[in-house]
């Protein structure tokens, strides 16, 4: 027990690296839930940096705050840059729905040869030639400075950012750009020709991070895992296709002082033994309610910080009282010995209840206390 | 043949392209019943299934088993077409307000695997489309799937217009996706799926179900 309550800087540094977190600190994803909080549209909070600031600003204080923000123009930026096509909201869907992403086939299966004889930049015109998405550098640039400074203004109120950018790992951009049918067809037909084209890029996604990291000045990053949990694939596969290159990736990070956010969304239960090889107290695993949470404690729970996992399902039809019991049963079992931080499994739902959200972040500042 | 036909199911177990495909075209110069030679291909799918349940097998294992039984089908194809069942077809799609259908359509490449017909609405699909789709098919089997949580209300909706309009009581409901059975009493469903391997038993079981009452009341009448 401190003598003095932490501040929240202190509080996620002491839960990711083991030290002694005076609480559990506290990380709901909230994102385009807040705009409605905010009396704004998702159309408004997708389109202007100010906008999503300020809708977050006003969730933050009307729900009391917490200690790990979510970048308040996350998707924004997401939306702007990702190379799938993306359905925006006042634009392609109603003005109230989230942003969608279109799963269409915009790699092939010759594509291989060319990501492997060409390299990654090469491979990334070729998809935004294909997708006919043409990314504006002097927009992109004007959102970033806009961000960077509304960072700079949280931080400065002693709240910190979650992370820089969302990057993803070969397997997930191959397996989203052929769609997820073909790519198992690949896996099982030209498995060697998948590895290659991921060693091929590999350097230069580390580069990636580096450059987003840099200019969104935060160490930390998320890896997205979306599509290589055991909701898709194999531990066998896992191993094969995804973790050579998580595992690159990561190590190569944390050496220069990066921290990974392997933001893990589906069942990685049978996969969790692999994120023992990581080295103590380096990253964090974020969690969205479909893995065991018990288990990747037993498993990791001495090494890598968890964060998850109260799920999206509960927090839209869950009563209040569901979501205190779920939020003491996670304090109690994940709690112990610190490396827990308590999170929204995946983002906050748009159409989560205030109450529950209210519930979980209450229930974590008192009951939550070491 | 019943050599030919273990052989068949345990590579396709094995998920051994080379090696099914092989074996089939030589049972196919051979003379073999292709149908037999289907069924043997259905019984590795079958052993995929169920070391899907036991958890030795993934998603990625169930399709590729789908999709060496889709091309087993082509292959065989070309002797006789493939007998479907006579019913109305199975109405399907993801609701309004939600895109996916990865999910949607593994589950429909498996119905139609096992010969069930299906009307595929595709996505972000309205209420009154998928009522639209009943009325004209007279089909009363509706499967309503969604990836993202608005899709609930999307779901309830659908399902209120049915209750509205009287065709409640004589449509099955199955609903899939990111659900659950909390999902499913919140929506109002008969059933819900999150396996396409149990969700295609079930709706075979279902048609089975309709067709057995319609013949006895047809009896009875």
């Amino acid at each position: 027990m401190t003598e003095r309550e932490m501040t929240s800087f202190e509080r996620i540094e002491a839960a990711i690296t083991f030290g002694s977190p005076d609480r559990v600190p506290l990380c709901p994803q909230v994102d385009y839930m807040a705009v409605l909080l905010a009396g704004k549209t998702c159309a408004d909070f997708i389109t202007s940096v100010e906008t999503a600031n300020e809708s977050v600003r006003v969730a933050f204080e009307k729900l009391g705050g917490w200690d790990w923000l979510y970048p308040p123009a996350a998707s924004l930026l997401f939306v702007k840059t990702f190379f799938m096509e993306v359905k925006i909201p006042g634009k392609d869907l109603p003005a109230n729905s989230i942003h969608q992403i279109i799963e269409k086939p915009v790699m092939f299966m010759e594509d291989y040869d060319f990501v492997i004889e060409k390299g990654y930049q090469a491979y990334k015109e070729l998809i935004y030639n294909r997708l006919n998405k043409e990314i504006d550098a002097e927009e992109i640039k004007t959102i970033l400075f806009e961000i960077v400074e509304n960072h700079k203004k949280w931080e400065e109120a002693g709240v910190p950012i979650q992370k820089a950018g969302t990057h993803l790992l070969p397997f997930e951009i191959f397996c989203l750009h052929r769609t997820f049918e073909e790519f198992v067809r690949d896996m099982y037909r030209i498995p060697d020709k998948i590895i290659a084209a991921g060693d091929a890029i590999v350097m230069d996604l580390i580069n990636e991070i580096k450059n987003s990291c840099r200019i969104l000045n935060n160490k930390a990053f998320w890896l997205g895992v979306w599509r290589s949990s055991a909701s898709f694939i194999s531990p066998r596969q896992f191993e094969k296709f995804v973790f050579p290159h998580m595992k690159q990736i990561s190590v190569a990070l944390i050496e220069e002082g990066y921290r990974p956010i392997f933001h893990l969304d589906g069942d990685m239960t049978p996969m969790l033994q692999f994120f023992t090889d990581f080295p103590k107290g380096t990253c964090v695993m974020a969690l969205d309610g479909c893995t065991d949470i018990r288990k990747a404690k037993k498993v990791v729970g001495g090494n890598m910080c968890i964060m998850g996992d109260v799920p999206p399902t509960l927090l839209c039809i869950g009563t209040e009282e569901e979501v205190r019991h779920y939020c003491k049963a996670l304090i109690d079992d994940i709690g112990p010995g610190g490396g827990f931080i308590m999170g929204s499994g995946c983002t906050v739902p748009i159409n989560a209840k205030f109450e529950n959200l209210k519930t979980m972040i209450d229930v974590t500042k008192t009951y939550g206390k070491y | 043949m019943w050599r030919e036909k273990q052989l068949i199911a345990g590579a396709l177990a094995h998920l051994d392209e080379v090696t099914v495909f092989k074996l089939v075209r030589k049972g196919l110069a051979k003379g073999l019943d292709q149908f037999l030679l289907v069924e043997a291909a259905r019984d590795g799918v079958k052993l995929v299934s169920e070391k899907y349940h036991r958890g030795e097998y993934f998603l990625a294992d169930l399709i590729m088993s789908a999709e060496i039984f889709r091309e087993v089908i082509d292959l065989a194809i070309r002797f006789n077409p493939p007998k479907v069942i006579d019913c109305p077809p199975v109405i399907f799609g993801t609701v309004k307000e939600d895109i996916h259908d990865i999910g949607k359509n593994i589950v429909i490449g498996l119905m139609r695997c096992r010969g069930l017909q299906v009307l595929d609405l595709g996505v972000d699909v309205a209420e009154r489309d998928f009522l639209a789709a009943l009325k004209s098919t007279a089909s009363n089997i509706l499967c309503l799937t969604g990836l993202i949580t608005p899709a609930y209300d999307s779901m309830r909706r659908t399902i209120a217009l049915l209750e509205e309009e009287g065709m409640r009581d004589s449509t099955s409901i199955i609903i899939g996706g990111l659900v659950n059975e909390a999902i499913r009493e919140y929506v109002k469903a008969d059933y819900f799926s999150t396996d396409a391997s149990e969700g295609v038993p079930l709706c075979i079981k279902i048609i089975n179900k309709k067709t057995s009452l319609k013949k006895k009341k047809q009896v009875k009448g």
